[in-house]
C-alpha cells in the first residue's frame, strides 16, 4: 500500500515513519464488522447490536467512522467502561481488607467515588481538574453540588493494613505517584531510590503531606435532592440508635446493681488491702483475681477514709465502735462476717426503696431516717458503688467492658444501614487538613523510631528544581497543582500512554506506571511527546484524545498476523497491525447479559453482589469488590488486584476460565434465556439459530454454521431439543469469536 | 455409586480410555507448542536440581506450644509455680510463673528424638523428621505472624510462598490447580494467607472448605449440574469445530489455540479433580490408617493431590485459630493433637511407602509457639483460669520431613526454659530461603518486577540453612 495515502491523522505519520524505516507497510483496514465491534467494546465495554452493525456496514458516507466514534463517546456507558480503567489505577474496592476480627470492613460510601469517576469521564472533565479534585477537592471552591468531594476516594479507599498509619500513607503516596506520574516513589521509603532520582527526603516530604491530613469522623454529604427513602432511613437509623442506647443503659444498670450487691466485699477489700499494704501492680493483680472493679474499689477507699473521719453513723460499727451510730447497724446481730451484714443492710434498704417507689413514684427518700441513711450510701449522690459512664468500652473498668463485642456488632449494623439503605444520603470519603500540619522527618531505613533530619513538605526535587516548601495547610492542593502543572514532564505522557495502551493492548511505554530509568523507553517517543503536548493544548480533554487515536488508520488496521513482520516483531511493537485482545472479565460478563437480554443498564448506585447465583444483572462495574476475599471468578479472569495500584491487567488463558464458562450457573442461566425468546416460534431450527448468531455474534450465520447447529440439535433426543438449543447458545458464548476482539 | 456423578465406569469404559478419549483431537492441534503461550501454569524448571518437587504444609493455626510437643524443657519442672530465674520476655499478654509441660516426653527411633505423648503416631517417624527448635518470628500477634509465615512480610500485601512456587514452577498436572489451601472454615486473615498479591491471579491458592463433603461442593464449577459428560463432550466437540474454523481464518494464532486447548484441559480437570478429592476411592485399610474426622479426610486428600502433581498443598487445622490455647492448654492441646496425629503419621508412612517422601516436603507448625510461663488473667482477654500459655515468637518449633531434609535431627535450640531461640536461630525468612533452595531456587533470584522493583519472597533477608539438608 502507498504509505502517504494510508495516513489519516498525524498519529499515522509517526507510526508509518517507524514502519518504513524497516521497509514494512501497515496492515489494511479491518472489516467493518470487526471495526464496529472493536470500537464499541473499546469505548463502552459492551458489544454492538446486530442493528448497529448493519447500519454501520450500510453507511457509505465518508464520515461514518467519526460519527460512530462520536456517538459512542457520548454514550453514558463510555464513562462506565473508562471509569473502570481508572478504578484499576485507583485500586478501588468497597472494603478495607482485614482490620481485625469482627470489625466492620465496609466503606459505606465507596460507590460515590466510583460514580464520580464514571461521571467525570462521561462529562469529559479536564484531566488536570480531575487530578486536583482527587487529591484536594476539600481545598477547592465548590457550590452546593459537593459531588466532587467524593473524588478523594482516590486517596482514602485503599487497604488499611491493620490501621498502621505509615503503611496507609505509603499506599497513598504510591497511588498518587505511580497513578499520575508513573514514578515509583515508594521505593524511596527505606533508602534513596536505587535507579530513579528520588531521594528518601522526597518520600518523607510527601509523607508529611499525608500525615498532615486526616479523615473526619463525620463524612460530608454530597448534597443534591434527598432520596424518597430518606425518611424511612432516618426512622430505621433512629430505631437502631435507640436500641444501642437502651442496651448501654441496661448494661450500666446491671453493672451498678452488681456493685451495690457486692458493697460489703468492697469494704472488706479496702480493709485487707490496707492490712497487706498492697499498691501498684500487686494491688491491680489482687483486684483482678477477685474480679473487683478498680475504680469502684478506689471510690470505696476514699469514701471510707472520709466517713471514718466524719464518724459516719452507718460506719461506726465497721470502724470498731462497740455502740452508737445508726441503730439499724448497731443493733444488728453481727456474726463474724461484718461485711456480709453491711451487704444485707444495703440490700434491704434498696428493697424498701423499690417497694415504696412502686407506690409513690415521686417520693424523695425512705420515711425511716435510719434506713434512708443506709440507702444513701449505695444509692445516694456520690456513692462509691459506681463507675463513671464516660470510660471507653476498651477500659477494663468500664461497666460496658464485657459487652464490647455486642456494642461493636450493633454499631456495625448501624454502619451497614448507612452503607446499604437506599435512603441513606451519599457521603464522601474525604481527607481534611489537620489543624496543625506535621513537620516531617526522615525515618532512617524506613523506621519511624529511627529519626533522621527534618524535611519540609514539598514536591519532588527532580520534577521541580526551584521548588518551595508547601505553605497552605497540609500542602495537598500544592502537591496536586504540581502534578497537574502543564510543565510537569510526566503527568500528561503517563495519561496519554494509559489511554493508548487500552486501545492497542500495549502502551508506547510498556510499563504504564513506571516511566523510570529502568523501564524500557517508548517505542515511538516522538509520537508520545506529540500526543501529550496536544492533549495539554486541547485542555486536557480525554475525549479529544480518544478521537485523535481512534480516527487514525493505525487504529483501524486489521488484526491479521503477517509472517514477514511477526518473525522479528512478534509483540507488534511497531504497530504493523492491530493486536487481538481478549475480552476483560467485565466486558465478557456484560456482553453475555446484554445478548441474553438481561442486562440492567442503570448507571450508578450502591454496589451489588454479582458473584452469587442468581446474579444481579447490573453491569459488572457495580459488583461489590471485596478486597479481602475477592471472589474466585474475578481472579480467574485476571481482574485488577485491588490490593494496590494496578498498572495493567494480566491476560492469561487457564482452564479455570473454561470451567466457569462450561459449568457455572451464570452461563447456564444466560444461555437458557434464549429458549424464552424462541418460545412459541415453532420447532427450534434454522430461524432460531440465526437469531442466536445475531444476538451473540451480531451477524448472520453461514450456511455451514446453520448446518452444524441443526446437526447438533438433531443429535439430541427429541425431549432434550430445547436443552440442546440452550447448549448451542452457550457454545457461542464460549467461542473465541465472542471472547476475542479482532 | 450414584452420588459420584463422574465415575467414568458409568459410561462403559475405563478411566484411562476415558482420558484418552477426552483428549481426542489434541494431536491435530499440536499439544506441545500450543501450550507454549498463554498458559502461565505450564511446568517450568527451577534454577537448579531440586530436592523437593512439592510441599504439604500442615498449618497448626493459632500457635502450638513447642515445650509441650517437640522441645522438652525439664527445667520448667524445677521452677513449677515459681518465677523463672530470668525475666519473662515480653509477649502479647502478661505471663507469670513457670508452667511445666503437663505431658510425658519419650525418645523415639534410632535418633532418639524426644516427642511428647500427645503425638504418638508422629513419634514413630522421628528418624525421617527434622525438628527445627530455634524458629523465630517478629511479633507475638497472630495476624502479622500468619502473614510472615505465609508471605514473608507482616503487614504489607505480598504473595504467599505457594504463589511464588507456582509462579516459579508452574504445575505438574494441568488438570488440577497448582496451589491448594484446605481448611474447615477460614483461618483468620482468611484468603490473604494464600494470596497472590501482585502476581497474576492464576497463582492465588485455590481455597477448599473441607467442612463440605460432597466432591462437587469442594471445587467450584467442577461439574455441570445439568449435563452428562457425554452431552458435554458433544457440546465441546461443536465448540472445537467452530473455534477451529475461526482460528484457521486467523492463521491459528497462539492465543486462540491456547483458548481452544483450555477447554480440553478443563474437561479433563472435571474428571481428575473430582477423582482427586474423592477419598472413597482409597482402599478401606488406607482410610482406616488415616482415621476419622475432618483432619484425616483433608490430610488424605492432600496425599492424593501431591500424588497427582499438585505443587503446594496447605492443610489448615481449623477455623479461626484452634491452637491458640491461652486457657485449658492441657486438655486443649491433647484434643487437637488427637485430631491430627494419626493422620499425620499415616501420611508420612503412606508417602514413604509410595516413594513420594523423597521429593515431597512435609512441613508442620504454626505461626509461632507459646510461652513456657503461664498466662496471667487479664480482664477482657483471659478469664483467669491460669492454665494456658501466651503467644511466643522469640522461639518455637516446626518440623520438616522428606524433600531432601535430614531426618532424625533437631536443629537449633531454645534457652533452658524454651523462651527464646538461642542456638542456630532460624528466622522465618531463613526457613523460606531454605524451602526455596530445596525446591531448586536461589531465593534471591526468584523475583517479580512490581512497582519499579524486583520483589522476592525473602525481601532482603534469608539464609539457606544447609545443615538440615541431607
Amino acid at each position: 500500500m502507498q504509505g502517504g495515502k494510508w495516513v489519516r491523522t498525524p498519529v499515522d505519520r509517526f507510526v508509518l515513519a517507524r514502519l518504513e524505516s524497516r521497509g514494512w507497510s501497515p496492515s489494511p483496514r479491518a472489516e467493518r464488522h470487526a471495526l464496529i465491534r472493536r470500537v464499541t467494546l473499546g469505548l463502552t465495554g459492551l458489544s454492538p447490536t446486530f442493528d448497529d452493525v448493519r447500519r454501520f456496514e450500510a453507511d457509505k458516507s465518508p464520515d461514518a467512522w467519526p460519527r460512530l466514534v462520536d456517538r459512542l463517546l457520548a454514550s453514558p456507558h463510555y464513562g462506565e467502561h473508562w471509569g473502570r480503567h481508572w478504578l484499576d489505577v485507583a485500586r478501588y474496592a468497597d472494603n478495607k481488607g482485614y482490620v481485625g476480627v469482627g470489625v466492620d470492613r465496609r466503606y459505606p460510601y465507596s460507590y460515590t467515588y466510583r460514580d464520580y469517576v464514571v461521571r467525570s469521564f462521561n462529562e469529559d472533565l479536564p484531566f488536570n481538574r480531575f487530578i486536583l479534585e482527587q487529591i484536594a477537592a476539600d481545598h477547592l471552591e465548590l457550590d452546593d453540588d459537593k459531588r466532587a468531594l467524593a473524588a478523594m476516594g482516590f486517596l482514602t479507599l485503599g487497604r488499611r493494613f491493620l490501621n498502621r498509619q505509615d503503611d496507609i500513607i505509603d499506599d497513598r503516596i504510591d497511588v498518587v505517584t505511580r497513578g499520575f506520574m508513573g514514578l515509583t516513589v515508594t521505593c524511596a521509603r527505606c533508602h534513596d531510590h536505587k535507579y530513579d532520582p528520588v531521594p528518601t527526603a522526597d518520600y518523607y516530604s510527601l509523607h508529611g503531606v499525608f500525615a498532615s491530613s486526616m479523615e473526619p469522623e463525620d463524612l460530608p454529604k454530597l448534597g443534591g435532592p434527598p432520596s424518597p427513602h430518606h425518611a424511612e432511613y432516618l426512622k430505621e437509623k433512629a430505631g437502631r440508635e435507640a436500641a444501642i442506647e437502651a442496651f448501654r443503659r441496661e448494661t450500666y444498670a446491671k453493672g451498678r446493681a452488681e456493685l451495690r450487691r457486692r458493697a460489703g466485699e468492697y469494704m472488706q477489700a479496702v480493709r485487707e488491702v490496707a492490712r497487706e499494704k498492697l499498691t501498684g501492680k500487686a494491688l491491680d493483680t489482687w483486684l483482678t483475681q477477685r474480679k473487683l472493679n478498680a475504680i469502684a474499689f478506689r471510690n470505696w477507699q476514699r469514701a471510707l477514709v472520709r466517713w471514718k473521719a466524719e464518724r459516719h453513723p452507718v460506719f461506726l460499727k465497721w470502724f470498731g465502735a462497740k455502740e452508737g451510730g445508726n441503730p439499724l447497724v448497731a443493733n444488728a446481730a453481727a456474726g463474724k462476717d461484718l461485711a456480709a451484714l453491711y451487704s444485707a443492710l444495703f440490700k434491704e434498704s434498696e428493697k424498701r426503696w423499690n417497694e415504696i417507689r412502686k407506690k409513690h413514684p415521686d417520693v424523695g427518700g425512705l420515711p425511716d431516717a435510719n434506713w434512708e441513711a443506709i440507702r444513701l450510701v449505695v444509692l445516694g449522690p456520690g456513692t462509691p458503688a459506681t463507675v463513671p459512664e464516660n470510660l471507653g468500652e476498651g477500659d477494663p473498668n468500664s461497666l460496658l467492658f464485657g459487652k464490647r463485642n455486642q456494642l461493636r456488632t450493633m454499631r456495625s449494623q448501624l454502619g451497614k444501614l448507612a452503607a446499604t439503605h437506599p435512603g441513606s444520603p451519599p457521603r464522601a470519603h474525604v481527607l481534611n487538613d489537620k489543624l496543625r500540619p506535621v513537620e516531617p522527618y526522615i525515618y532512617v531505613r524506613g523506621s519511624r523510631h529511627n529519626r533522621g533530619p527534618k524535611v519540609p513538605r514539598q514536591f519532588l526535587k527532580h520534577l521541580a528544581p526551584d521548588r518551595k516548601p508547601f505553605a497552605r495547610g497540609s500542602g495537598r492542593l500544592e502537591l496536586a497543582e504540581a502534578i497537574a502543572h502543564p510543565e510537569n514532564p510526566l503527568t500528561a505522557r503517563v495519561l496519554v500512554n494509559r489511554v493508548w495502551a487500552h486501545h492497542f493492548g500495549r502502551g508506547l511505554v510498556t510499563t504504564p506506571s513506571d516511566f523510570g530509568l529502568r523501564a524500557e523507553g517508548p517505542t515511538h517517543p516522538r509520537l508520545l511527546d506529540w500526543l501529550a503536548a496536544r492533549f495539554v493544548a486541547e485542555g486536557w480533554s480525554i475525549k479529544k484524545l480518544h478521537r485523535l487515536i481512534l480516527l487514525s488508520a493505525t487504529y483501524q488496521q486489521s488484526s491479521m498476523k503477517r509472517s514477514e513482520c511477526a518473525g522479528t516483531d512478534p509483540d507488534n511493537a511497531l504497530l504493523w497491525k492491530m493486536k487481538r485482545q481478549r475480552l476483560s472479565f467485565e466486558a465478557m460478563r456484560d456482553s453475555i447479559l446484554s445478548a441474553s437480554g438481561q442486562l440492567d443498564l442503570a448507571v450508578g448506585g450502591r454496589p451489588v453482589d454479582i458473584a452469587r447465583h442468581p446474579t444481579m444483572p447490573r453491569r459488572t462495574l457495580y459488583g461489590f469488590i471485596d478486597r479481602q476475599n475477592l471472589p474466585d471468578v474475578f481472579r480467574t479472569f485476571d481482574f485488577a488486584s485491588p490490593d494496590a495500584h494496578c498498572p495493567e491487567r494480566f491476560e492469561n488463558i487457564v482452564p479455570q476460565q473454561a470451567l466457569f464458562l462450561m459449568n457455572s450457573p451464570f452461563l447456564q442461566a444466560q444461555s437458557g434465556q434464549f429458549l424464552k425468546s424462541a418460545d412459541g416460534q415453532g420447532e427450534l431450527g434454522a430461524k432460531q439459530v440465526k437469531l442466536l448468531y445475531r444476538k451473540i455474534h451480531q451477524r448472520n450465520p453461514t450456511a455451514g454454521e446453520i448446518r452444524d447447529a441443526i446437526a447438533y440439535l438433531d443429535g439430541a433426543p427429541r425431549e432434550k431439543r430445547s436443552e440442546a438449543f440452550a447448549q448451542l447458545a452457550q457454545v457461542l458464548f464460549l467461542s473465541n469469536e465472542f471472547r476475542f476482539i479482532d | 455409586m450414584g452420588h459420584h456423578p463422574f465415575n467414568p465406569e458409568h459410561l462403559g469404559y475405563t478411566r484411562r480410555e476415558f482420558l484418552s478419549r477426552a483428549g481426542m483431537g489434541l494431536g491435530a492441534l499440536g499439544l506441545g507448542n500450543l501450550m507454549a503461550r498463554g498458559n502461565p501454569l505450564l511446568p517450568k524448571a527451577p534454577h537448579f536440581r531440586p530436592r523437593a518437587k512439592r510441599i504439604i504444609h500442615l498449618f497448626m493455626n493459632g500457635g502450638p506450644s513447642h515445650v509441650d510437643t517437640f522441645d522438652p524443657k525439664p527445667s520448667l519442672q524445677k521452677f513449677a509455680g515459681k518465677m523463672l530465674p530470668m525475666p519473662n520476655l515480653p509477649t502479647e499478654r502478661k505471663t507469670g510463673a513457670a508452667f511445666p509441660c503437663p505431658y510425658q516426653f519419650a525418645r523415639h527411633g534410632q535418633s532418639g528424638l524426644p516427642v511428647s505423648e500427645i503425638f504418638p503416631h508422629t513419634a514413630r517417624h522421628m528418624d525421617d523428621i527434622c525438628v527445627l527448635r530455634s524458629m523465630r518470628a517478629d511479633v507475638p500477634n497472630h495476624e502479622p505472624s500468619l502473614m510472615l509465615m505465609n508471605c514473608g512480610e507482616s503487614i504489607l500485601t505480598r504473595p504467599s510462598m505457594g504463589s511464588w512456587l507456582t509462579y516459579g514452577l508452574g504445575t505438574e498436572n494441568q488438570n488440577l490447580p497448582g496451589f491448594i489451601a484446605m481448611c474447615p472454615g477460614y483461618p483468620i486473615q482468611e484468603s490473604q494467607n494464600w494470596q497472590c498479591s501482585f502476581l497474576p491471579g492464576v497463582y492465588q491458592g485455590t481455597y477448599i472448605d473441607t467442612r463440605k463433603r460432597k466432591v462437587e461442593d469442594l471445587i467450584r464449577h467442577i461439574r455441570n449440574p445439568r449435563m452428562s459428560l457425554e452431552e458435554q463432550r458433544r457440546q465441546l466437540d461443536l465448540l472445537r469445530r467452530i473455534n477451529e474454523r475461526h482460528a484457521k481464518a486467523r492463521q491459528n494464532e497462539s492465543q486462540l489455540e491456547a483458548s481452544i486447548h483450555s477447554f480440553e484441559l478443563a474437561y479433563r480437570m472435571q474428571l481428575e479433580a473430582t477423582d482427586a478429592f474423592n477419598i472413597n476411592r482409597e482402599p478401606e485399610h488406607v482410610r482406616r490408617a488415616y482415621g476419622d474426622g475432618i483432619q484425616a479426610r483433608q490430610i488424605l486428600i492432600a496425599r492424593r493431590l501431591v500424588e497427582r502433581g499438585v505443587r503446594f498443598v496447605q492443610v489448615w487445622h481449623g477455623n479461626s485459630q484452634p491452637w491458640d490455647q491461652h486457657d485449658d492448654l492441657e486438655t486443649g492441646h491433647r484434643n487437637l493433637a488427637r485430631e491430627c496425629d494419626q493422620a499425620i503419621g499415616a501420611l508420612l508412612s503412606d508417602l514413604k511407602s509410595r516413594g513420594l517422601l523423597e521429593d515431597t516436603l512435609v512441613m508442620w507448625g504454626g505461626e509461632f509457639g507459646r510461652t513456657p510461663t503461664v498466662e496471667l488473667p487479664k480482664p477482657g482477654s483471659n478469664a483467669g483460669k491460669v492454665n494456658g500459655r501466651d503467644h511466643n515468637h522469640h522461639g518455637f518449633s516446626m518440623w520438616l520431613a522428606g524433600g531432601g531434609v535430614r531426618g532424625g535431627m533437631a536443629y537449633g535450640a531454645t534457652d533452658e526454659f524454651g523462651f527464646r531461640a538461642v542456638e542456630n536461630v532460624m528466622h522465618v525468612h531463613d526457613l523460606h530461603a531454605t524451602i526455596l533452595h530445596l525446591m531448586g531456587f536461589d531465593h534471591e533470584k526468584l523475583t517479580f518486577r512490581h512497582a519499579g522493583r524486583d520483589f522476592r519472597l525473602t525481601d532482603v533477608h534469608g539464609h539457606v540453612v544447609h545443615d538440615i539438608i541431607a
